[in-house]
């Protein structure tokens, strides 16, 4: 294990069963993230990657439930948590990147005024101080234009630049948990590379602790220090990333691992 | 060796507001019989744009396509449907690219039908395509809707093969599916160019599904062929900056 290990926890999974009408869609899931650590969660479609984290923020809507086990950050058990004390934790403390974040905003409002709402509801910011350093992130994840962006409604900019959007605010939010549902899945290698790169050197400067669900192989070896394999809801292999990605004990495991089309350098 | 497809100057620029957006520009290949040509390029660069031409699904601005020694650019109705017998596409999504109210079986012998079959024939050569792609026969009875994502893609191969076409394009065929999946999908599509002696054009931005399954690239970059060769040397030895910098992005 990474030196991480040592870490103090600070979001804990305890043998979490998650339900959607009464289907089961995750089962007995367990495990600890400790502060500055970055797991990758792992797995096909239908897995269960995407609900899990949107339980800790009690987002699985009115069809989904967690029917067993808690998920402890701090002293709060985070799906027991209504009303005033849930917003106080999410956002500032837990933040999410959504998958589709173009779906996750209003439609027919422009992204900055979106984005000055979601900030000013946690901390006092003026509109020109707000413009400044949402244009340094932007800048740096690859996003120039940021004046023209800000301007603009969701549908009018592409799912890379939506994706980015997304990163962008929960950087700003500068939380202590990041959860990120497949931040660069619509993005292009080299976006990809940059927002990889800002996401560790976040870690570095604000000790973030985060859960990357993705089902890119590539990019938990680049970024996690642990992994979590799902297969149907349930737990195949959890451990250091790279032990479980150069060697897999679990069959599945080993499958998927063998799935991974890699490219070949001579060098 | 006789070439399949010739690619001449083939340019698109797309016209709004007087403005003009160059979005193919002069690009020219040739892709030789039973070879796997790869397109590889960033979301824009006009990979997309490119095949759209090559299917005629969308009009060129100038230049030339001539498949199988016939020059298809302009041709249309009761020629340009022969040219389809010859020349077949496997799409990104493989849910929007079967009639949602049509069952599989239908939108399956449909093109055999049109190419002289008899419908029993059709529905025969259905259920062996379907075995061959490890799918049970049960499923020509299903909606697209009623099966996963990794089985439809493998229908819709087996709608593009049925009719023995010489030159098989995939756009992104692989890039919505799990990886276990994309795994069997590229397995398939091997089996197929050793049995059919078909040549395909392979279109991706994923360089290594690239180099598992073409023996050539050109790589894309904001409407231009930037870098043309054999695929290993691309990823080894890029000579442009710009494919340099693609390959080292790969994580």
């Amino acid at each position: 294990m990474t030196n991480y290990s040592e870490n103090k926890p600070i979001l804990k999974y305890e043998h979490v069963d998650i339900s959607y009408r009464g289907k089961k869609a995750v089962r007995d899931v367990s495990f600890t993230l400790r502060e500055r650590e970055i797991m990758g969660l792992v797995g096909e479609s239908g897995s269960g990657k995407s609900t899990i984290i949107k339980a800790a923020m009690n987002l699985l809507g009115e069809d989904g439930l967690v029917t067993k086990g808690d998920i402890w950050y701090g002293n709060y058990d985070l799906p027991d948590l209504k009303g005033e004390e849930l917003r106080k934790i999410c956002g500032p403390e837990l933040a999410m990147i959504f998958q589709n974040v173009g779906l996750s905003m209003c439609p027919i409002r422009k992204i900055g005024s979106q984005i000055y709402e979601s900030i000013n509801e946690h901390f006092r910011i003026s509109k020109e101080e707000f413009r400044t350093r949402v244009g340094e992130i932007m800048n740096i994840i690859g996003l120039t234009d940021y004046d023209r962006i800000l301007d603009s409604y969701p549908f009018q900019l592409s799912g890379g630049m939506n994706q980015r959007v997304g990163i962008c605010m929960a950087m700003l939010m500068n939380p202590k948990v990041l959860l990120a549902d497949e931040p660069t899945s619509a993005l292009d290698v080299t976006t990809q590379k940059k927002v990889v790169e800002e996401m560790l050197k976040m870690r570095d400067k604000y000790g973030t602790s985060m859960i990357v669900v993705t089902h890119n192989i590539g990019l938990v070896e680049k970024m996690c220090d642990t992994v979590v394999v799902l297969k149907d809801g349930e737990i195949r292999e959890f451990g250091d990333a790279k032990e479980v990605i150069n060697n897999p004990r679990d069959e599945y495991t080993k499958l998927l691992m063998n799935s991974v089309i890699k490219i070949k350098k001579a060098r | 060796m006789e070439h399949i497809l010739e690619v001449n100057k083939l340019t698109k620029i797309f016209k709004k507001k007087g403005m003009e957006f160059v979005a193919v520009d002069n690009i020219s290949f040739v892709l030789n019989k039973g070879e796997s040509l790869g397109i590889v390029g960033e979301s824009g660069s006009g990979k997309t744009t490119l095949v759209r031409m090559i299917t005629r699904l969308l009009p060129s601005t100038y230049g030339e396509i001539i498949l199988n020694g016939e020059d298809i650019t302009n041709i249309r109705g009761k020629k340009l449907r022969k040219a389809y017998a010859n020349m077949q596409m496997v799409f990104q999504s493989p849910y929007d690219s079967f009639d949602g109210r049509h069952k599989l079986g239908r939108s399956i012998i449909e093109p055999m039908i049109n190419n002289g079959y008899t419908k029993a024939d059709a529905l025969r050569r259905a259920e062996e395509l379907f075995e061959r792609c490890s799918l049970s026969k049960e499923l020509l009875d299903k909606f697209p809707h009623e099966v996963s994502g990794g089985q439809c893609q493998r229908a819709g191969i087996a709608r593009a093969v049925s009719i023995c076409p010489k030159l098989l394009i995939c756009d992104e065929c692989t890039s919505a599916l799990d990886v276990t999946i994309q795994r069997e999908i590229i397995d398939l599509l091997n089996e197929f160019r050793e049995e059919m002696d078909m040549s395909y054009l392979f279109i991706s931005h994923d360089l290594g599904v690239v180099q598992s399954f073409c023996d050539r690239a050109i790589v894309m970059h904001n409407g231009k062929a930037v870098e043309e060769g054999d695929v290993d040397d691309i990823i080894n030895n890029p000579r442009n900056e710009y494919t340099k910098n693609l390959v080292d992005s790969v994580i």
